[in-house]
């Protein structure tokens, strides 16, 4: 799929050595640059980190892209290098494995990493699933994913117990892995 | 989907899961790939979540990026003026110069300058004008997968040949005669023996067009791809050998585990299983036949190499070799490789900390280090260092240059006389740092261990790199560290901490307890700094400087 005419005269501009155009290249195209290393990063690697390391290396070869080609493709592949080096100095790091990603898991993540990069769709489906989940139950997972707080304090909030609110999030993310696949179901039909 | 499986992912998730949780969850998936799948789906649903819950400041994300860039193009003219410069000052040798000489010389510095304010105005111009040609050169930026293990008496046909520890790139590697070792970063090793054509694809495949190789992939390496001009090969958690001839034919043998390995080119497209024990060629036509396995096994090749220490190879050494007692600072002469003896710090370079009690002498101890290692003279002297704030510095004869492509392995051997332990967080810090003595206080590298005895690699300006783990207490470890130094693109620092159980083997380790991201220096570093902090006195000895591993390594040697 070719750039837009917009995208491609920003990146003309880029080449001039224009850094408020790259700016606002990063600016539309962070989001889903960095939802994509995010759904791949295995634990212990920074994304976001990776994602900055992805423009920071898309400015240096902006000479290597041609216009009229498609730009994000580009800019996914080289995300992909960038977090293939990262797992590769995670798995360089000693007991790795052992302690922090099982390896059939670490393989399985690699084996994602080398397909296609792009937009995950996955991410849009479970936005839209988010919207069907009942608001105690968006509390938890407020508190869990856009707090990070600690469970202990997750439970002390919610007059729960630890246990308890581990199941909970286990059947919530149950719930929505289950509406996920019905959308990428209704998707192939 | 099993209860156990649902109580083992949710304390993954939520970082819960020790050593032994993981092996079971490891065990589980492993097993089953429906489950594996599904894990997978589920990670990435989970971080998901966070992505899309989480507040995030877009704008702060577009600010960093764009300062870094910035940064780098500060950097790049401030390269540029500073080459010029140095040119500039070569031009007038001091003593050297009179009349006309004097007349052109400086005419041909003020050339220079304004040629490089004129390049520093273009450069800088052209980075704030939305309009104009590339501001910069192409990037030499490359993607590296292997490292090479182990060489012995290699000729390659390249002139770039591959040495010891240097890291490879997508490449050809051609291989005249001799033997080499390369380890791949997804895990496999594989020996390539007389003349070979290799060329390396990714951290998991390469491409044998001629030649003789051996590959081991066991358990992690599950998977390495080895295609040839008839086949394509895929260990199944193995080891296996497979040879290409010079029309192309290709026998492969499995010396272990097995392989899965079809003919390409032909229309029949499914993969067969060649297990342990069996060799077979495939022809240019992909017409499979049996042949007798007849390969030797990797490690019969190492034991026929015999891979032994390569300490002529060292850049310096310090084995501490003085009788016990006490030794002058100028007397510190001994040892290959320094312009100098050990000295304190200078004035001028006691900013970090201001202050420090070093003696103006060292004390020298004999048989007090537990040596476990294979290290000659290792029971012989040591240096004590006293608690306190003790800093010695020696100035290296062959500066490490992180301007230029290049592999620097160091190793140290530590006593650590008592673990501290109380609730006052005790600020025990040892650390061995090379700096520059043009810019003391600039761009440096140094290894060591803080208040936490975790391993840490530091980076100058405040950037540490530390491991998770905690060094072994009270006994003698050895540190290795490995600097892999690059003209262009990242430069990569690796630090390993050994306990006295742990035996080196022939080569460098496949894990690392820190190995370091984004660091990018460029120093001359010339100096070594011993600094020893805190209130227990800890023993050093040993320190090597050298291009392999082997050169500082002391590994265990076959008696033959």
């Amino acid at each position: 799929m070719a750039t837009s005419p917009i995208l491609d005269e920003m990146i003309r501009r880029v080449v001039g050595g224009d850094l408020e155009a790259f700016a606002e290249i990063i600016r539309v195209c962070q989001r889903p640059v960095r939802a994509w290393i995010v759904s791949r990063c295995p634990p212990g690697g920074d994304a976001d980190d990776v994602a900055q390391q992805t423009f920071v290396a898309a400015f240096k070869r902006i000479d290597d892209y041609q216009i009229g080609t498609d730009f994000r493709a580009w800019l996914f592949t080289i995300a992909r290098y960038q977090l293939m080096a990262e797992c590769t100095r995670l798995k360089r790091m000693a007991d790795y494995h052992s302690r922090y990603l099982p390896h059939a898991l670490s393989q399985e993540l690699d084996r994602r990493t080398e397909g296609v990069a792009e937009s995950p769709t996955r991410l849009t489906h479970l936005r839209e699933c988010l919207q069907s989940v009942e608001s105690n139950a968006r509390e938890i997972l407020d508190l869990r994913y856009g707090k990070e707080l600690p469970l202990a304090e997750i439970a002390e909030r919610s007059n729960r117990s630890v246990a308890a609110i581990k199941k909970h999030l286990f059947v919530l993310r149950q719930k929505l892995h289950d509406c996920v696949e019905k959308k990428f179901a209704g998707e192939a039909v | 989907m099993s209860q156990q499986f649902e109580e083992l992912w949710t304390r993954f998730l939520e970082g819960e899961l020790n050593e032994e949780g993981l092996a079971s969850l490891q065990d589980l998936l492993a097993s089953d790939s429906d489950l594996l799948r599904h894990a997978g789906d589920l990670y990435e649903e989970h971080r998901l979540l966070g992505f899309a819950l989480q507040p995030f400041d877009d704008q702060q994300f577009v600010d960093d990026t764009v300062s870094i860039v910035e940064n780098d193009s500060r950097q790049f003219v401030g390269d540029v003026l500073s080459e010029l410069r140095g040119r500039s000052g070569k031009l007038v040798p001091q003593g050297m110069t009179r009349g006309w000489q004097q007349s052109f010389l400086a005419f041909a510095l003020a050339v220079s300058i304004l040629f490089a304010g004129g390049l520093a105005w273009f450069f800088v111009s052209r980075a704030n004008q939305p309009t104009g040609g590339n501001l910069y050169t192409q990037s030499t930026e490359q993607h590296y997968i292997a490292t090479v293990l182990l060489e012995d008496n290699c000729i390659w046909r390249a002139s770039n040949s591959p040495s010891e520890g240097r890291r490879l790139s997508s490449q050809m590697l051609d291989l005249e005669s001799g033997l080499a070792v390369i380890r791949f970063d997804g895990g496999a090793e594989l020996v390539m023996t007389g003349e070979t054509s290799l060329l390396l694809h990714s951290a998991g495949s390469a491409e044998l067009l001629l030649g003789d190789v051996v590959v081991r992939a066991e358990e992690e390496a599950e998977g390495f791809t080895l295609t040839t001009p008839t086949s394509e090969v895929i260990d199944l958690g193995t080891e296996f050998a497979v040879k290409v001839n010079r029309i192309g034919d290709t026998e492969v043998h499995v010396l272990d585990g097995e392989v899965s390995y079809r003919s390409i080119d032909t229309e029949d497209e499914l993969a067969k299983i060649l297990p342990a024990g069996e060799g077979i060629a495939i022809n240019k036509s992909g017409r499979p036949r049996a042949v007798p396995m007849n390969s030797p096994r990797f490690q019969e090749f190492i034991r026929r190499v015999n891979p032994r220490s390569r300490s002529d190879l060292l850049t310096a050494y310090e084995g501490f070799n003085y009788s016990p007692g006490i030794l002058p600072l100028r007397d510190s002469v001994v040892g290959t490789g320094w312009a100098g003896p050990w000295r304190k710090r200078l004035p001028k370079e006691r900013k970090f900390p201001a202050t420090g009690s070093s003696p103006d002498y060292f004390e020298i101890v004999h048989g007090e280090m537990n040596v476990t290692w294979p290290v000659p003279g290792g029971r012989l002297g040591s240096l004590k260092l006293p608690g306190g704030g003790v800093y010695y510095l020696r100035p290296m004869a062959d500066p490490i240059r992180l301007n230029q492509d290049g592999v620097v392995f160091f190793s140290l051997m530590v006593r650590e006389t008592e673990r501290r332990t109380d609730r006052d967080r005790p600020r025990e810090r040892l650390r061995l740092t090379l700096r520059s003595s043009d810019d003391f206080d600039g761009q440096s590298i140094s290894f060591g261990h803080g208040p936490g005895y975790r391993p840490t690699v530091r980076t100058g300006a405040g950037i540490s790199h530390t491991s998770p783990l905690v060094l072994p207490a009270e006994q003698t470890t050895l540190w290795i560290g490995k600097i892999v130094a690059r003209q262009s693109g990242e430069d990569e620092i690796y630090f390993r901490v050994y306990g006295e159980m742990d035996v080196l083997d022939y080569a460098e380790p496949a894990t690392w307890h820190v190995v370091t991201r984004d660091v990018e220096l460029d120093a001359n570093l010339d100096l070594i700094l011993l600094s020893s902090e805190g209130k227990t006195a800890r023993l050093v000895d040993e320190l090597r400087i050298g291009p392999t591993w082997r050169s500082v390594a002391p590994i265990l040697e076959n008696a033959e």
